[in-house]
């Protein structure tokens, strides 16, 4: 299963905002399935980091209380133009994803 | 406290032809990272009790009121999506916290910021049912919260 990783900034009056969609299921473990009437197991992000020219500048540790398809924002004071950002995320289930863009 | 490994360790140190080609796929990303993954801290997660929680987040610095401002809608159609700004006011912010009191498991996310980034932070959220929403900034000697009533029509935990 591949989980698509989009992410986009913009910068105003020298504040970057950063911009993360994940497309995942944040499945919590506690909800039980209409067709199978199973307990769906828990599968969410755990730990998703926001690095600038791979320094990571904001680390958020997530819990299954976060929506489906996750979209944060953050705000990075130091970027200029042409830096690296990058965003990395670790699922329960130790899948990652990545994601970069130049901030423009 | 000894936390469990991440399982994301155990997969890529067994030696299993899955997990070996789960690894290969990780690779690319992940190598450089791996080892520097902060270890998701299970038990404040998992904690019910909301004092407990927050001494074990914060422990004795104490909390006062304002300093930042939580913006939350008074009224959530779908609990399965609420949408939450956190804005802090204070200089040298070190965490933002978001908690729910009545989700299941009170303690929503945990935001580590370093001195390149700003005390924002933007996120949806799910929400069993009604229930107090509480943001707190930590500083180094103090932390800052503001608390916002969401009410929730439908609940998001799939009802």
């Amino acid at each position: 299963m591949h989980i698509a990783t989009k992410m986009k900034t913009r910068t105003m009056h020298g504040i970057t905002e950063v911009l993360v969609l994940v497309n995942h299921p944040m499945d919590t473990g506690l909800v039980r399935s209409k067709v199978t009437h199973k307990i769906i197991p828990a599968h969410f992000i755990e730990t998703l980091t926001v690095a600038v020219n791979h320094k990571p500048a904001v680390i958020t540790d997530m819990s299954i209380a976060i929506s489906k398809d996750p979209l944060i924002a953050v705000k990075l004071t130091h970027a200029k133009k042409g830096d690296l950002v990058t965003v990395d995320w670790i699922d329960n289930k130790g899948m990652t994803g990545h994601a970069q863009t130049h901030v423009s | 406290m000894n936390l469990p490994r991440r399982t994301f360790l155990k997969q890529a140190f067994s030696g299993s032809a899955l997990a070996v080609a789960a690894g290969a796929g990780l690779l690319r990303p992940a190598t450089a990272l791996a080892h520097t993954w902060p270890v998701w801290p299970q038990a404040v997660f998992h904690e019910k009790k909301i004092p407990v929680l927050l001494h074990e987040l914060f422990g004795h610095r104490p909390i006062v009121q304002g300093g930042l401002h939580l913006h939350a809608p008074l009224e959530a159609e779908n609990g399965a999506v609420v949408p939450m700004v956190l804005e802090s006011h204070v200089p040298h912010p070190e965490k933002l916290v978001l908690t729910v009191d009545n989700n299941p498991f009170p303690l929503v996310t945990i935001v580590h910021l370093t001195p390149e980034a700003l005390g924002f932070f933007n996120v949806r959220i799910k929400m069993g049912k009604t229930s107090m929403v509480h943001a707190y900034v930590a500083t180094k000697d103090k932390v800052h919260t503001m608390a916002r009533k969401v009410k929730v029509t439908i609940g998001g935990c799939g009802g």
